[in-house]
Order: C-alpha cells, then structure tokens, then sequence
C-alpha cells in the first residue's frame, strides 16, 4: 500500500506540496479548483476507487484529499488520506464554520502533526444565517495559525487564503503530546507525524515502522486519552469564539426532516426512485440506448467497418429483407470468394437487389481470426458498440444520479433509512450504492463495491449483484417478456426474485463469521448540488470505469469468439440441451439463449423473444435467465476484486442457483 | 439516600429506548472505534443532545445544535443515556 503512494506522489524538484483537508461535505473541492484551474490529474489510489485529484499552483503541488473526520486507518478514505498529509509542506484544512465545534478536532490534530497549517474557515455566509458570531482573531490566537474566513460558493475570501498559505507556520501544539513526539522521533528515528500516529495507536503507523522498535514493547494505547482531551480542547475553544444569538435554529432544512422522518421518508424515497427510474430508466435506457445503438452502433459503426473489411477478404452477405415492422420478409444470399473489390458482377447484383427496399445486412467472414474481431461477437465490432453505445451513455446517467444524490446530501440519509433493512442480509445501509447501481450495470456495480468497509461485506454485495440484481440490459428486455406474459406471471417473477434475493443474503449473513459494520454517520444538510461538480465527479468516474473495465469486455468478446469459432459454443448448448428440455421443461433453442447470456446478458433474455412460450415457461425461462451467470466483463471484474477462487465460486453458485430455482419454478408451475 | 440513587437508576436508559423529541444526556459510550468515531464528532459521555427521530428497525438520528448524527440499532442499544 504504502510503497504504491510513494510512487503515486513523485516528488518534483522546487515544488512544496500543499494537501487540502477537511471534514466531508465542507468544501474542500471549490477551494481545488480554485487552486488548481482547469489543469488536474486524475489518479487512483491504488487498489481503491478513492480518485486523488492533483494540480499545480504557483510553486505548490495542490492535492485534494477524501473527507475525513480524522487522522486514522478505520477506512480505505482515511488510509489515503493520512498517507498524503504525512507527505504534506502545507496543509490548508477547510472548516465548516456551522460546525465548527466538530471540525475542531481535525483542525487540532493536525496542528499536533507539527506541520504548517492554514485553516480556511468556509461557509461563513450559512453561519450569519443562522447567527452563529464567531470570534476569528481569537480562533487564530488560540490556534496559533492564519484563520481565513471564507464563502466559498461566492469565491469570497480565497485570495487572503492564498497569501496566507504562503506564509503558513506551525500552530499551537499541544505541549505533552509535544514532548512524547520528541521522545520517541528521537529515539526511533522517526517523522514527527508518524510519531504522533504511534502515540495514538494507529495500526498502519505502527506496523509499517515495527522493525524500527527494535524488538522495543511500545505500549501504544492512549487513543482515547489524548482523543477526549482534544475533543474538550476543541469544545472550550469553541466556547470561548463562538457565540450564538438565538438558542439555534432547526437543525435542518425541511427537506432533510423529510428525507428521515419515518413516515415522510418512504414517499420521498418512492419520489426520489421514481425520478430517477424516470431520467435513467426511461431516458437514457431506453430511448436514449437505443438509439445510439440501433442507428449509430449497428446501422453507422458496425455496417461501415465489416464493409471495409469485407472489400479485401472472403465474406458471404446474406441481406434481410425488412417491412415496416422491421420484420424479416425475404433473405438473399451473396458470396463474394475473394472479397467485394474482386467480384463487381455479385456487387452490381447485391446493389440492384437492395435498391429502394428497407434490409439489413449479416456479414459471415470465412477466415477465423476475421469472426473474432468483426462477427456477431466480434471484438471490434460488437464490444466497441456496446462499450460506447449502450454502455457509456448509461454508466454516464447512473454515476450522474449517484453524483446529484451524493452532493445533494440525501445519500447518507437514503443509507440511514435503509440501515436496518440491509442489517438482514448482513450489510449496512451504504451498501444500498451498489445495489443500485447494479440495476444499472453489474460490472459497474461490482466496482463500486470497494465503497464497503469490511471484506465481509463486499462479499456478500458481490454475490447478491452477480446472482440476484438484473441490469439494465436485462431488464428491458425482461419487462418486455413479462408484457407478454400478462399480470400473474409477471406478481410470481417478481416474487420468486425476491425471494432467492433475500435468502442469498440471509444465508451468506448466516455462514459468514462477523456481521454487519453498525452504522454511524453525520448527516449534512441537504443542499441543491453544483453543476460543475456533478459533471466533474461522472466525468471522472465514468473514464474510471471504461479504463477499469473496458479492457474486460474485449478480453471477454475474444473468448467467445474464439469458442464460436472452434465449435466450443455449439458443444456447450448441447450439453445444456437435456437439462433445459427435462428439467426447465424449456424448448431446446433456449439453451442457446443461456448460453448467449454469458456473452451479454440482455442476449439471454432476447433470445426468449423469438420462441413460442407460454406465460410459465417464460417466468420459468427468465427466473434461470436472470439468476444465472452474469456477463462475462463482471466475471472478469469480480474475479479481480475477490480474487479467483472465491470469485469463481460465486460464479458456480449462480449456475446452481438459477438452474435450482428455475427447474424447483418449472416443475411446479408447468 | 436510598431514594435519591433509585431515582438515578430509573433515569438511566439505553438510547435505543429513548422516545423521539426527547432532551437527553449522554452518560456512556461502548469503548473502542465507535467511542472515538463518537468523540471526534462531538460527542462525548456528558454531551446533552436530542433525539430527533427513531426509524423502523430502531435506527436512532440524534440532533446536537446543528447537525444530525445516525445512530444504528446496534449501537444505540449500547449507549447508556439519561433524560434531562
């Protein structure tokens, strides 16, 4: 971990590094950009998705940090944190002037880290409003360090923080925490902030430094010691500056009573859900989707490059004749031995046939290597299309979702709400990010899974959304199947889903030691969300996601190919074959459908359009569908983030799992 | 005397059974990670706060001047608080 960060942040000779801190939801990001300008580089931490932001100001690297209540490791967000500001020359900590008294700890802490800090203290504007009067030249003597007050949104106050950073000094340190640090950085050889972690008992601290110990039992335990006087510290400076006209207002908006009020809170999260079904669901997914990836994706992209491709190779078109109802009325038949170029007169016919009439084209490659990279499956053809068509402009909607419910401040209240819910599936309620995500996109999802704090529970998130969650690729073509199949198919669809859903969750909360993280988290006031950082924090993770799992999918697309190519793929159907006839009591070709399944997941379903069901054989069709192994890019990611041999058990449970399920459906119903 | 401490201990209750719109002290933490999550949030065994709102499933949201805090089931059932 460590030596990643050390590579992560290079040094660059003359330059001082200047770390943003704060707690979340303070700010901190209006303060980078004003910084930084529009010149920053996006990086990962390595093996999380925490994005580290990085620009240049005069002579300082300006790094911005994920929010933090504290200098600690409880979490991925504070490892990283931690590690940047131990690499810090200034340190600008951004306080939240409301909160003032909260903020204070972190302010302090790291005053005892004995680097230079500057406090900005922001959202003055909000503190007038609700009479908050705070004494700013007192704050700064007490502290020992430049307190700026700040309005952040209306760019007020940033040129005195930018004076004063650069003539930051070190603040008023505590005094016996001051003099244990220069015990044992002398003793140990030791920085003097790590020297602070290790009196506090920092884990990562500690075990990084152990051999320098020299065998030494340290006894490192006065966490709790120093963190209450600090805090009562915090307190009694806060008395001292802070004085409030009225006895405080409410303590949050309107909205935000709402959001959590037992009762109000479920229509808001029923609003809220159906918006976002609206925007994401409908918009995007559906009429959006399809027409990128009918018209741009198949008619434009795929059609222009197998033509090109088609020009100069062996190749045999078979030309679909379509009516109005884009149904297929008539099929010709065209081979060209060495390629369009070299055979005119077949072209001039397939040119005469075509004429005025509405077809779409099928292109079979006669050379192998040319079915993998542009067939049905083709790793140029068919991965671009739905990486860039269907893909993209649908992880855009969800991150651009998850983004305005983030800065909104209604997120945590969402995870509050729904806490005691996820506890019975062994999760707490901010696992309910992946969970919708997933109904987005599993590959996705399963990324984001990384949010979660214990292993245990990325777990379970990773084997509900592998097994249980449809995506969106899925469940249009789902929906459209259960239409179809009328009210009562659709009520024991929905049902049966629920169930497995519930009793996977239950069972893994069972079987696996521990239990779930119990929630405790500061709730912020909802707020109306700031374009520019909507549309910077989706840029930013949607690059993410393509860069992260793009590769996957063409890794996938090749597999496939390949199996098609070598006859693989015919063998698997007919092994499947008798399971599907006896045991799902499903037509034979629906085992091609499963199988397809695994190349995309909405082919599963799609393939269930064309054959002739009855409402139960489609319930019993699309209950193994759904739970069956999901696309072979989320293979691939969840294999990477739990490793390959829990990754590959979830992935044969799922094979159990709907073939169970959808044969217990099967026999019973039909 | 004797009455005085079974008054105390009446008024002793964990927060998971306080009612909503309730003015309470907090009187003990569970020790360990939670404690110091607590404490640098602001809350430390003598903070007076309020319990805003109890959730189905006995979520707690406890209101301390400006701000919320959510307290999971499991946890509310392992602070010891008193009514003001």
């Amino acid at each position: 971990m460590y030596t990643h960060q050390r590579a992560e942040i290079e040094l660059e000779k003359g330059l001082k590094k200047l770390v943003l801190v704060g707690n979340p939801n303070v700010g901190k990001s209006i303060f980078f950009n004003y910084f930084t300008g529009l010149y920053v580089e996006v990086s990962n931490y390595p093996g999380t998705t925490v994005e580290i932001l990085k620009g240049r100001y005069k002579n300082f690297i300006v790094y911005d940090t994920p929010g933090i209540y504290g200098l600690s490791s409880f979490n991925d967000e504070e490892r990283i944190a931690k590690n940047m500001i131990m690499e810090a020359d200034v340190i600008l900590n951004i306080v939240d002037a409301v909160n003032l008294e909260r903020d204070l700890f972190l302010t302090l802490q790291l005053i005892d880290t004995g680097k230079p800090v500057v406090v900005a203290l922001n959202m003055m504007d909000e503190a007038e409003k609700k009479k908050i009067k705070i004494n700013i030249e007192r704050l700064s003597k007490l502290l020992g360090v430049p307190v700026i007050p700040t309005i952040a949104v209306k760019q007020q106050g940033f040129k005195e923080v930018a004076d004063a950073i650069e003539k930051a000094t070190i603040g008023n340190r505590d005094k016996k925490i001051q003099e244990k640090i220069s015990t044992i950085s002398k003793k140990f050889k030791v920085s003097e902030i790590e020297s602070l972690l290790i009196i506090e008992g920092d884990s990562e601290t500690i075990d990084k430094l152990k051999s320098k110990f020299d065998g030494e039992i340290y006894n490192f335990d006065e966490r709790e010691k120093i963190y209450i006087e600090r805090r009562n510290k915090a307190n009694q400076i806060v008395a001292e500056v802070v004085s409030i006209d009225t006895a405080g207002g409410k303590v949050s908006g309107l909205i935000g009573r709402l959001a959590i009020h037992p009762i109000f809170g479920l229509f808001f999260i029923a609003i809220v859900l159906y918006l976002a079904y609206l925007v994401v669901g409908k918009l995007i997914a559906q009429d959006l989707v399809s027409f990128t990836e009918n018209e741009i994706g198949s008619r434009i992209y795929e059609y222009n490059i197998r033509k090109f491709v088609a020009n100069y190779f062996p190749v045999e078109i078979n030309v679909n004749v379509l009516d109005e109802n884009e149904e297929i009325v008539e099929v010709k038949n065209f081979v060209f031995e060495h390629g369009l170029k070299n055979s005119p007169n077949t072209l001039n016919e397939l040119q005469n046939f075509v004429r005025d009439k509405n077809v779409e084209y099928e292109f079979n490659f006669k050379s192998p290597v040319l079915t993998i990279l542009f067939g049905e499956f083709g790793v140029l053809t068919m991965t671009v299309k739905y990486l860039l068509f269907l893909l993209l402009p649908l992880v855009i909607g969800f991150y651009l979702m998850l983004a305005i419910l983030e800065d909104s401040g209604y997120l945590p209240r969402l995870a509050t709400f729904v806490d005691r819910l996820m506890n019975y599936v062994g999760l707490n309620g901010k696992a309910v990010i992946p969970m919708i995500l997933g109904f987005g996109c599993v590959t996705m999802a399963t990324i984001t899974t990384r949010l979660l704090s214990t292993s245990r529970e990325k777990r379970i998130m990773t084997a509900i959304l592998q097994i249980t969650i449809p995506c969106s690729a899925q469940l249009a073509v789902i929906t459209a199947l259960l239409m179809r199949a009328g009210f009562q198919a659709t009520l024991i669809y929905l049902l049966t889903m629920f169930s497995v859903f519930v009793t996977v969750g239950v069972v893994l909360n069972k079987v696996l030691p521990g239990s779930a993280t119990p929630l405790l988290i500061d709730l912020p006031p909802m707020r109306i969300p700031r374009i520019d950082n909507l549309a910077r924090k989706t840029w930013m993770r949607t690059f993410y996601f393509i860069k992260e799992a793009g590769m996957w999918f063409f890794i996938g697309a090749f597999l496939i190919g390949v199996m098609q190519v070598t006859g693989l793929l015919e063998k698997w159907i007919q092994v499947l074959s008798p399971l599907t006839i006896n045991w799902l009591q499903l037509p034979a070709e629906a085992s091609r459908a499963f199988i397809m399944g695994i190349v995309r997941r909405d082919f599963g379903a799609a393939g269930f359009y064309a054959l002739d069901l009855t409402p139960m054989q489609t319930v019993a069709g699309l209950v193994t569908i759904t739970l069956f192994v999901p696309c072979i890019a989320s293979l691939m990611v969840m294999l990477k983030e739990r490793g390959a041999f829990e990754g590959l058990i979830i992935w044969a449970s799922s094979w159990i799992i709907a073939f169970t399920v959808g044969g217990i459906v099967s026999q019973i119903l039909i | 005397m004797r009455r005085k401490r079974e008054i105390k201990k009446e008024e002793l209750m964990k927060l998971a059974d306080v009612e909503p719109g309730t003015e309470i002290e907090i009187c003990e933490l569970p020790s360990g990670n939670i404690k110091t999550h607590f404490v640098r949030l602001g809350v430390i065994e003598g903070t007076k706060v309020k319990c805003a709102h109890k959730l189905p499933g006995g979520t707690i949201v406890i209101s301390k001047r400006h701000r919320e805090i959510a307290v999971g089931s499991e946890i509310a059932k392992k602070i010891i608080v008193k009514k003001i």
